[in-house]
C-alpha cells in the first residue's frame, strides 16, 4: 500500500483497519528513500504552528 | 494476509506547508478564511479545514472585500494574483515552492524569447497557475500524440517544461518525443517533477513485484496517486 502526497495518513491508517477485518495479520513498513525536506511558512505566519515533518513510517 | 507499506508515501513538504498555512491563517485571524481551490487534492483535508471555518471557493469573485485568502498549493497565474491585489485581499501564499521554481523558470525562458511546451494535464490548477506566468506563448501538451501534432512558431527557440506531479515514465517519453521532432529545445535545469512524485513512484516501483495488488491512497483528482498505480505495473 501507499498514499499520494496529498492523502493523510489517517487514510491510510483507516484502509489498514479494515484489511485487518478482512484478515491481514501483519503489517510491515518497507524501508525507502529519507525525506528531510521542511518549508518554511510564509512571514507574518510563522506563528504557534509550523510545518511538520511527513508523516511516514519508519526509514532505515 | 501480508500488508506492506511502501516508504515515503502521503504527505510531501508541500502539501504539510499548505494546511498548516490554512490552520496557522485560522488561528491568527480567525474563520472565515477564503481558500482558493481545494488547497490540496484530498477530499478528507478538504472537509477538515472547513469544519475549522475555511471556505473554499473557485473564484475570487465568491470572495467579500477585506477578506483573507489562501491561494492553493498548486499555485494560481498573474492574473489570479492582480486580481487579488487590486479587490485588497490579504493574501497567504501556499504555492509549494517547488511549483514556484517552475514559475521563475517559465518566465526566464519567456525574456530569453522562447515559447514553451508545458507537459501537463488539461485543467489541472497547477497547469493553469504555471500557463498563466506569461501573455501567451505556452503550449500545453498532454501525451506524445500531442507532440506529433504541434506547431510552434520558431523550433529553435523553444523549452519545456513540465507539471511536478506527473508520471516519471510518460513524462520522459513526452520529452524524448520533443526532443526528436525539435533537436534545439531546451528544458529546466532541474527536473521539474519532484522529489516527492519521484520517491513515491520510485517505492511503489520496488514494491510491485513482491505484491499480488497494489492499493493507493488518495483522491482520483489528484495526480500523484494516479501516476503510483500506473508506475506500479499492476493496474
Amino acid at each position: 500500500m501507499t498514499a499520494g502526497a496529498s492523502a493523510p495518513e489517517i487514510l491510510v491508517t483507516a484502509v489498514i483497519e479494515q484489511l485487518k477485518r478482512f484478515g491481514a495479520t501483519n503489517v510491515e513498513e518497507v524501508a525507502g528513500a529519507v525525506e528531510k525536506i521542511v518549508f518554511p511558512l510564509p512571514k507574518g505566519l510563522a506563528g504557534t504552528l509550523s510545518a511538520k515533518a511527513p508523516e511516514v513510517g519508519p526509514r532505515s | 494476509m501480508d500488508v506492506l507499506l511502501a516508504n515515503p508515501r502521503g504527505f510531501c513538504a508541500g502539501v504539510d506547508r499548505a494546511i498548516a498555512i490554512v490552520e496557522q491563517a485560522l488561528a491568527q485571524f480567525g474563520a472565515p478564511i477564503y481558500v482558493r481551490h481545494e488547497v490540496v487534492h484530498n477530499t478528507h483535508v478538504v472537509e477538515d479545514l472547513k469544519r475549522k471555518g475555511a471556505i473554499f471557493i473557485d473564484d475570487l469573485a465568491e470572495v467579500p472585500d477585506g477578506a483573507a485568502v489562501v491561494f492553493s498549493a498548486h499555485g494560481v497565474s498573474r492574473a489570479v494574483r492582480a486580481e487579488a491585489e487590486a479587490r485588497g485581499f490579504r493574501v497567504f501564499d501556499a504555492t509549494c515552492p517547488l511549483v514556484t521554481k517552475v514559475h521563475v523558470e517559465i518566465a526566464k525562458m519567456r525574456d530569453q524569447g522562447r515559447e514553451i511546451v508545458m507537459i501537463g494535464h488539461a485543467g489541472h490548477p497547477e497547469v493553469e497557475g504555471t500557463m498563466g506566468q506569461c501573455d501567451g506563448g505556452v503550449y500545453l501538451v498532454e501525451s506524445v500524440a500531442d507532440v506529433e501534432c504541434l506547431h510552434v512558431r520558431d523550433p529553435e527557440r523553444l523549452a519545456y517544461v513540465t507539471q511536478t506531479t506527473l508520471s516519471v515514465d510518460d513524462a520522459a517519453a513526452v520529452v524524448s518525443a520533443l526532443r526528436v521532432r525539435f533537436p534545439s529545445i531546451v528544458g529546466p535545469r532541474r527536473d521539474d517533477i519532484c522529489y516527492a512524485t519521484q520517491n513515491r513512484q520510485d517505492a511503489v516501483r520496488s514494491l510491485a513485484p513482491q505484491v499480488d495488488v497494489m492499493i493507493v491512497v488518495g483522491s482520483p483528482t489528484s495526480c500523484g496517486p494516479n501516476g503510483s498505480r500506473e508506475r506500479s505495473g499492476l493496474a
